[in-house]
């Protein structure tokens, strides 16, 4: 089954690219740096649902947004732009910032949920606070709703190189601690007891998770993150009870909603790629199979 | 000795969960025995260095980190509604402790709790026994020669519990296993020497010394003891959770 489903999304993901390069060059770059960002977010999926980080994973779209705001500011300022790499590393640096802050407020005595929502709310008002500010000061050089919905036609190879080194250092996690930390999510303990840094993988992959929203903001846009970090490895985990196989299905998952995403953005232009992606990520889900035990 | 632990303190939020305790095991079947909150569970994660603790404990000779390679555990709650199956919930921790040939380890492991033939099965779809012997075949796929067992007869049937002694008697042969029960109805072939604690070590020793009533009573309010031909029946009520 596995195979199978791999083999497909991966004929699914290069026929899409063969037809944008082929058919409508335009939308080559921002597929290539769509599909990207989507495979390296559905890696880190799995791994945030089985540690019950599904509430953190969303927040994440929270964090962006109000990131990529404050990102948009000082990076105006240096460029009258969004430029990427500059944009990149403010954003990169305001999510790390943030994520931050949820361990601080779990330092605090909250348990992670509320801080959570702690944090949650604090970026929220910042987020309001921040579009107000960017309307105010840089009306006509930034148009807040390209950071909320991404600025997907515009992605060239330029925009797509500078995501590059984010998106490896994202995915360096999965790759290298994936399995073990998916373990950790089966018997925590247990885990530490056979040498397992629980704790220590944790915090790898709040950055692991920043890298790959930072890095994925040009093109998705910030709130589409949150739902890559959680839909592939939901519909992953209705496929198989293998826990090797976590990861490779959603991945697969991903690379297949990314080519079903670009065919419907090109036959109905009005709908947004970044949506695309979403809604036929959600067809998966609902159509996956529940899973006997 | 397999396991030696000398005047080991395990101090959490400034009070002490253990004070001063200290005995040694052999290759033996130990019951570890003591009320709520006694340091059984506390003492088994000081073995396993993952409390701080003052004091030595030393399994086959080694003292330090790596005498934790030497340990399989298998702790109070087994969590098994995880997406993995059989196999991989015994086999990875052998991978990630770095056991030589851990494909092998696995594979006796779950042949010696009779769960081989079930290893591609998700672990969440096994009954209560069934997981009580993975968790049994995790701990024998890592360990070295000292196996904790903590509260392994917990929410375990009649059928499963007598499965479980009988495979408790096969590993005890060639290891020195601890184990926390509540329960301290035990088969007289099975336990070699009972530790009773209630943060300090109250007794240590033989069953027979140790499962009487008046040793029992200076940790448990309302305490019967019957010797029988198959082995100890034990009735006990803590001072701090009265039914």
């Amino acid at each position: 089954m596995r195979i199978l489903i791999e083999a497909f999304s991966a004929a699914a993901a290069g026929a899409a690219l063969i037809h944008a390069y082929l058919y409508v060059p335009l939308l080559f770059w921002p597929l290539v740096s769509l599909s990207a960002s989507a495979v390296v977010l559905a890696a880190l999926s799995p791994l945030a649902i089985s540690r019950r980080m599904t509430f953190l994973a969303h927040a994440q779209g929270h964090s962006i947004l109000t990131a990529a705001l404050a990102a948009a500011v000082p990076t105006a300022v240096a460029t009258q732009s969004l430029t990427p790499p500059l944009f990149y590393l403010f954003t990169l640096l305001f999510v790390i910032l943030l994520n931050l802050l949820v361990l601080a407020a779990e330092r605090l005595g909250f348990r992670k949920d509320v801080a959570t929502g702690v944090v949650m709310s604090f970026q929220l008002t910042a987020a309001v606070a921040l579009l107000y500010v960017i309307r105010y000061l840089y009306a006509t050089a930034l148009d807040p709703l390209s950071l909320i919905t991404g600025e997907y036609v515009l992605v060239t190879w330029r925009d797509a190189a500078a995501q590059l080194p984010l998106l490896l250092l994202a995915a360096v996690f999965p790759l290298a601690y994936g399995i073990r930390y998916l373990y950790a999510a089966v018997d925590e303990l247990f885990a530490e007891a056979v040498g397992v840094k629980v704790k220590t993988l944790d915090r790898l992959f709040l950055i692991s998770m920043s890298l790959a929203v930072a890095g994925s903001v040009y093109a998705l846009g910030s709130l589409m993150p949150a739902v890559l970090l959680v839909l592939p490895g939901a519909v992953a985990s209705r496929y198989s009870h293998r826990l090797a196989d976590q990861i490779p299905l959603s991945v697969s998952f991903a690379a297949l909603s990314t080519a079903a995403a670009h065919f419907l953005y090109t036959a109905l232009t009005w709908l947004w790629p970044s949506a695309a992606l979403g809604i036929t990520m959600l067809a998966l889900l609902i159509t996956a199979p529940r899973r006997g035990r | 000795m397999s396991l030696v632990v000398k005047n080991l303190w395990v101090l959490r939020g400034g009070r002490a969960v253990l004070e001063d305790v200290s005995f040694s095991a052999g290759r033996e079947f130990v019951l570890v025995a003591g009320p709520n909150g006694a340091g059984k569970t506390t003492l088994f994660l000081a073995v396993l260095g993952l409390v701080p603790y003052r004091g030595e404990i030393c399994v086959e000779g080694l003292c330090g980190e790596e005498r934790t390679a030497k340990v399989g555990y298998m702790p109070q709650h087994v969590g098994l509604e995880a997406n993995a199956t059989v196999w991989e919930y015994v086999y990875l921790p052998a991978r990630f402790r770095g056991v030589r040939d851990a494909k092998r380890a696995a594979e006796e492991a779950l042949r010696a709790v009779e769960l081989y033939d079930l290893r591609d099965r998700p672990v969440a779809s096994l009954s209560g026994g069934q997981r009580q012997r993975a968790a049994i075949a995790r701990a024998l796929a890592v360990d070295g020669g000292v196996l904790l067992l903590d509260e392994p007869l917990a929410n375990v049937d009649p059928q499963g519990r007598v499965e479980l002694m009988s495979l408790l008697r096969e590993l005890k042969r060639d290891r020195t296993i601890l184990m926390t029960s509540h329960e301290l109805t035990m088969p007289s072939d099975l336990t070699d020497k009972v530790l009773l604690l209630n943060r300090r070590l109250i007794a240590y020793g033989l069953p027979d010394d140790v499962l009487r009533e008046e040793v029992l009573s200076k940790v448990y309010r309302y305490v019967r003891v019957a010797k029988t031909p198959v082995g100890y029946v034990c009735v006990t009520e803590d001072y701090a959770h009265p039914h």
